[in-house]
């Protein structure tokens, strides 16, 4: 048990340690290693109160895709010229009432949240989900989900589907004039299209247009 | 029960602090043991050298974005794929149709973006 509330305090310090750096370091690229440093640590606090598929999905999804889009979105933005007008002046400044708004919204919730678990110990009794403990929570999941829970999976499909085509339709541009490979009719050339055999006469040379 | 389950993460938690361990030591070794002799001529332009016109760090093409989102999709269908593999012969003919019905969702997308050309890279 000591050895769990070692680790449990020592990935907690990385979490919340990151996860101050994002917002305190000056160089972007810095904040989303860093912020890749506070997914790999708040998947280890799910593996360790029991959420596994939770965990490893994190892993998945956030680190080995997310953390990649954050990545090209902070590559595409010319980061060397916009960091001295994000840090200083008024533009800088004009966005802090709005930040401290958004985060005493998200430290209220965090508090309706905790509190329910705090003065209402039976709260897992009374929701709808049974937890069974001899499940492992991937099972858990894929028990309910396909079935019990179809509209919603059928929906999360559909949002998948309208993601893809709304980033296609939003950034793919069609270039014009780039030479392509066709590699179909690369292959089902004929000998009869590509080839004309001529009879050179000596001394007359070939007219090909012929 | 828990803290059993937790004990079959114990070789990967030495994994994590040998790796943690290796980088830490080859960055600070290479730190200690590296000669410090600094000198203005090293950061100039060599010889007959032009000066470097812009930043080092170009901008990314619009292209990389569109990749890693359709990756990200992706991703998220084979997310959606772990738990219906486990637990398939339990969830009946009800559950393996909603995942076929989900991944023929998905495949009009990427027959969408095939034809498109969104993969194509020139």
């Amino acid at each position: 048990m000591i050895a769990h509330s070692i680790f449990f305090y020592f990935f907690s310090i990385i979490a919340v340690f990151s996860a101050i750096m994002v917002i305190a370091s000056q160089n972007t690229v810095h904040s989303v290693f860093f912020l890749i440093l506070d997914f790999i640590s708040i998947s280890c606090l799910f593996i360790m109160i029991g959420a596994e598929f939770l965990g490893m999905i994190m892993l998945i999804v956030y680190v080995g895709a997310v953390a990649v889009l954050f990545l090209f979105v902070v590559m595409m933005l010319n980061v060397a010229q916009q960091k001295d007008e994000w840090f200083k002046g008024k533009f800088f400044t004009s966005h802090i009432p709005f930040g401290t708004l958004i985060s005493i919204i998200i430290f209220l919730e965090l508090i309706i949240v905790i509190g329910g678990w705090k003065y209402k110990p039976n709260l897992i009794e009374t929701s709808s989900i049974q937890i069974d403990n001899n499940f492992t929570n991937t099972h858990a999941l894929g028990n309910v989900i396909y079935t019990d829970y179809i509209h919603l999976f059928q929906l999360a499909g559909l949002i998948l589907l309208v993601a893809m085509i709304g980033a296609i339709v939003l950034t793919y541009r069609k270039r014009e004039g780039v030479k392509r490979q066709s590699y179909f009719r690369q292959v089902s050339r004929e000998k009869a299209e590509g080839v004309t055999l001529v009879d050179v006469k000596s001394n007359k040379g070939v007219n090909l247009n012929d | 029960m828990l803290s059993e389950f937790l004990q079959n993460y114990f070789s990967i938690i030495i994994f994590l602090f040998i790796a943690m361990g290796l980088s830490v030591g080859f960055i600070f070794l290479n730190f200690l043991l590296s000669p410090k002799k600094p000198d203005p001529e090293k950061l100039s332009a060599f010889e007959s050298g032009f000066e470097a016109f812009g930043d080092s760090r170009m901008e990314f093409d619009v292209r990389f974005y569109l990749v890693a989102i359709l990756f990200i999709i992706f991703d998220l269908e084979i997310a959606f794929l772990f738990p219906w593999a486990i637990s398939l012969g339990k969830i009946g003919l009800l559950g393996f149709w909603s995942m076929m019905i989900f991944l023929f969702i998905l495949t009009i997308g990427f027959i969408y973006e095939w034809k498109k050309g969104a993969l194509d890279w020139d």
